[in-house]
């Protein structure tokens, strides 16, 4: 595709205030691109299309992001571009590979530039948009983390690495009781397998 | 005797040469003859010594048992001797044809051999069962407690040493004839007359008779033994005795252990341990000594129960509190301790294996027991407060165990010993210098300690088991103590000119980083009463020209004062010189508030002084109000000081009491603000916390910086290995480790989450 017609596409949502300098799409635009793409704010393919396209802070794609992105991509169009993102998710099921990247940068997006932690709340948040399947884990930790209240007030980017490794461990049915608190899962999972032993 | 049949016999050997040629080497044409004769000569001796053995074995019929060994004995050495004379004699003949023969192939024996090998072949051989059985005969009976000459079993003995092998050659000193012929059937004789033996012994007697009438007969064999076996005989044939006489008994000799322990018979137990240490480590001393560890373990934990259940320990404000709790325990740790190091001794002549059992035990029973339960290092805090305790002036002098007699000086330094042996023992070492160190540093502070020495003795022998780290900065504790009395000297000097002390002034110049003390909060800073102001500023100015650029904080929480308070109404003794008070410096301050001429209070001027309210109090001195009020209930406790309505709140109005009385003229008032123990020591545990976090920090960076790549079961194995202050909890490794990856000192590895890797 033309760099002309690259333009005019990113023109449709770009953000009309140009005095910080360089053109970009900032959130509000960023939801009518994927509004146009079909995709809800609430669901992965945001997250999925803003890493894509490179950008440094969620919802915030520069001209360059854009162009570069869409290159890489290989796609010019608003149809391809859906089928590209579609074909992606649709992957991360069966390939653990390409699932990884994403959700490691998605803590790159939940936190501050100055700060090296998450807070809790938008770790409560986002944890089941981006993990997939129905696993009982997710929902149980984030009620243990409710409970914790102050005792756990950010997540660190090893605690954040690891949980989609912690939600396979605990597939199986018995894994919750040959979890050993000795092993090198994170003291915080340590403490949220306990809690849902003491439950059961 | 033997040299005139030699001679005989040489000269019957030259005469019944055919043409009576001599054999001479000088000659060249004789060479010929030389190998004739060699041969000839060879043959003869040959045939002449058969045929004297003959004789010999026919003699010998006529001979039996002690008689028979008589009889072997005394031919064995004729024949010794002569076989070495006609050896020399025909040295010519083993030089010259018999080296000729070796030469072309011919193994042919040289003199010497020769003669044994008849010996051996033509007599030996025939006789030997006899001579064996009147052996065991012999035997029998000196075993059975019969006189008889133990000589001639040597003499036999070495005979059959003599004969070496079968094929006897080139002088082979193999022991093969030795051990077929003798040494075997005389242990297996000796076997079977102790497997009768015992057999008997144990129907007849208790396990304890037979232990010691088989200790005598070990003692008898083995230094009979040494009398006439050869000496590499004597270890197989002390296992052959070991293994009749103890082995097969060793269930039964073991199961007697226990009672011996706890009935403390220690004759018994050396003998028993004498006896299996005969079996050697694993077969004998093990199960011994896992009944020892398992039994000292079990004498500790009750001795520790027992002062647990008692009444002083179970109602401790009853007993004198935490003080008498600690005496007590290690007074019981001690008993248990000194009873078994002393029967290591004593019985087990100080073996190690049994020393370190001794340890593992003690290291079991010292740190958890009635009295310390869980992690919560209890047992060094104790042990800690033991050591203030005899440390400090005016508690009850402890008695060392076994000091009756000694000195103070003396007893006090077998307490210190003690108290390190125990020390060594505890698995939370950093606990105990913690409150150790802050003992000391209160002890130094308020110069409660009974001696100089004693203080410094303790360095010393915390030295040997502690880490530099922590003895230099009690050593350092103690030098700032006597460095600051020199310095208050000099201070004293220095006042030349106008400026004259007010009062005594004393002052300790702490080391921050050497002292568990800190400068107090600013929420409580003292307004100085101006007395004490003006000599702070003058040794402030003193100070600062001595060392620059250094700071002072006043500690005015750990700083006393001796006051003289002179009633008005009082009578007598206290009329003339007053009461003798020590006080706080809080104390003073709000004190002298009572003393002063004016303030925010009311009815200054009058004879009674003036009244003021906690408020009141609280402004003028700039003291923390908690920290008033607790020192105002001291007073009014001790009368000193009347409350308007009995209470100390914001409503009561104080002033002195006019009515003061005390049959004691000197009272130490500061001393009576007890320090909360139970919030003392809770604070003195999360220090330690910190310093353990740091401290298993530091030891997982060392060890992955020297591993790169570590597993995690493997680190936390090592970190564990690496500490030695305290036993480092796996939920503290863990969280040690999060914190570092944090930090990114360390992250877990792609390939699994198991695996971290050093961060350079």
């Amino acid at each position: 595709m033309s760099a002309r017609k690259l333009k005019i596409w990113f023109n449709q949502y770009k953000d009309p205030d140009t005095s910080g300098g360089e053109e970009k799409i900032t959130p509000e635009g960023y939801q009518k691109l994927c509004e146009s793409l079909g995709y809800s704010m609430d669901g992965i393919e945001a997250l999925v299309l803003t890493w894509k396209l490179g950008s440094k802070d969620m919802g915030t794609i520069t001209y360059q992001d854009w162009e570069s992105g869409l290159k890489q991509m290989c796609v010019s169009n608003a149809k391809e571009l859906k089928q590209n993102i579609d074909y992606t998710v649709a992957g991360f099921s069966s390939d653990v590979a390409s699932y990884r990247p994403f959700y490691r940068s998605v803590f790159n997006f939940l936190k501050l530039e100055s700060q090296r932690t998450v807070d809790v709340e938008d770790v409560k948040a986002v944890l089941p948009v981006v993990i997939g399947g129905d696993s009982w884990v997710v929902p149980q930790f984030i009620e243990f983390l409710d409970k914790s209240g102050d005792k756990v007030k950010s997540i660190t980017r090893d605690q954040w690495q690891l949980f989609p490794n912690l939600v396979e461990f605990l597939r199986t049915a018995d894994a919750v009781a040959g979890y050993n608190t000795d092993d090198s899962w994170p003291k915080l999972y340590d403490d949220f397998v306990t809690w849902v032993k003491s439950r059961s | 005797g033997g040299c005139s049949a030699v001679y005989n016999f040489c000269t019957s050997i030259k005469s019944s040469m055919d043409d009576g040629a001599l054999y001479s080497s000088m000659d060249p044409s004789s060479v010929v003859h030389g190998t004739v004769y060699g041969r000839d000569l060879y043959m003869r001796l040959n045939k002449h010594i058969t045929n004297y053995m003959k004789t010999i074995a026919e003699r010998s019929a006529a001979h039996k048992g002690d008689d028979l060994l008589g009889f072997y004995n005394r031919e064995w050495n004729k024949y010794g001797d002569s076989a070495k004379l006609i050896h020399n004699i025909f040295s010519y003949l083993n030089r010259h044809w018999i080296q000729r023969e070796h030469d072309e192939g011919n193994s042919v024996s040289d003199v010497n051999s020769l003669m044994l090998q008849l010996w051996r072949d033509r007599f030996f051989m025939s006789i030997r069962g006899t001579l064996l059985e009147a052996v065991f005969n012999l035997m029998k009976r000196v075993r059975d407690g019969q006189v008889a000459d133990i000589n001639m079993v040597k003499s036999v003995a070495d005979s059959f040493v003599a004969l070496g092998s079968d094929d006897i050659g080139a002088g082979s000193k193999k022991m093969e004839v030795y051990d077929k012929y003798f040494l075997h059937p005389f242990i297996e004789a000796t076997v079977q007359y102790y497997s009768a033996e015992s057999e008997r012994l144990l129907q007849e007697s208790t396990i304890r008779e037979y232990m010691n009438r088989v200790a005598e007969r070990i003692k008898e064999e083995d230094e009979r033994a040494e009398l006439y076996l050869h000496e590499s005989s004597l270890r197989e044939f002390r296992q052959a005795l070991d293994k009749v006489l103890i082995s097969k008994q060793k269930a039964n000799l073991i199961s007697e252990f226990q009672p011996m322990l706890t009935a403390l018979e220690r004759d018994d137990l050396r003998l028993l341990f004498t006896l299996l240490r005969r079996l050697g480590e694993s077969a004998g001393l093990a199960p011994l000594r896992d009944i020892f560890t398992t039994h000292v373990r079990a004498a500790g934990l009750e001795a520790v129960k027992q002062v647990s259940d008692s009444k002083a320990v179970a109602e401790p404000a009853a007993g004198g509190g935490q003080a008498n709790e600690a005496r007590m325990f290690v007074s019981a740790l001690l008993g248990v301790y000194e009873l078994y190091a002393g029967l290591l001794q004593e019985a087990f002549s100080g073996d190690p294996g049994f020393s370190k059992s001794l340890d593992y035990a003690c290291r079991e029973f010292v740190n958890t027991n009635a009295m310390c339960q869980g992690a919560t290092s209890k047992a060094s805090m104790l042990l800690a407060t033991y050591c203030d305790m005899i440390l400090k002036k005016g508690s009850t002098a402890t008695r060392a165990a076994g000091a009756e007699e000694a000195s103070d000086e003396e007893n006090l330094e077998k307490c210190l010993t003690q108290a390190v042996c125990i020390m060594r023992y505890l698995k939370d070492q950093d606990v105990f210098q913690k409150f150790y160190w802050k003992f000391m540093a209160r002890r130094l502070v308020n110069e409660q300690s009974v001696s100089e020495h004693g203080e410094e003795t303790m360095i010393s022998k915390l030295k040997e088991v502690c880490s530099v780290d922590f003895t230099s900065k009690l050593t350092r504790m103690f030098t700032d103590v006597t460095v600051g009395r020199e310095m208050t000297e000099e201070f004293r000097e220095s006042l030349t000119g106008d400026y004259k002390l007010p009062f005594d002034f004393e002052m300790k110049v702490l080391h921050t980083v050497s002292w568990p003390l800190t400068a107090p909060p600013d929420t409580a800073a003292l307004q100085l009463p101006a007395a004490l102001g003006g000599v702070v500023d003058q040794y402030n100015q003193f100070y600062q020209k001595k060392r620059d650029k250094r700071k002072l904080n006043w500690l005015w929480q750990h700083s006393k004062a001796d006051i003289k308070m002179f009633f008005p109404k009082a009578k007598g003794a206290s009329a003339k010189v007053g009461y003798q008070f020590q006080v706080t410096t809080y104390q003073l301050a709000i004190l002298l508030l009572f003393n002063a001429a004016d303030g925010p209070g009311t009815g200054y001027g009058s004879s009674l002084g003036p009244s003021l309210t906690m408020p009141q109090i609280v402004d003028a001195t700039g003291i923390d109000e908690d920290v008033v009020r607790g020192e105002l209930e001291i007073f009014v406790k001790a009368r000193l000081v009347n409350s308007s309505n009995g209470k100390v709140d914001a409503a009561s109005v104080f002033s002195l009491n006019p009515d003061y009385k005390s049959k004691r003229l000197r009272l130490n008032l500061a001393g009576l603000k007890k320090p909360e123990q139970k919030r003392e020591a809770a604070d003195t545990m999360k220090a330690v916390d910190v310093d353990r976090s740091a401290n298993i920090q530091a030891a997982i960076v060392r060890i992955m910086k020297a591993r790169k790549k570590l597993g995690h079961r493997q680190l936390v194995e090592d970190t564990i290995r690496q500490i030695k202050l305290f036993q480092a909890q796996i939920d503290d490794i863990k969280k040690a480790i999060d914190q570092l990856i944090e930090r990114e000192y360390i992250e877990r590895s792609e390939e699994s989450r198991d695996i971290y890797n050093y961060l350079a």
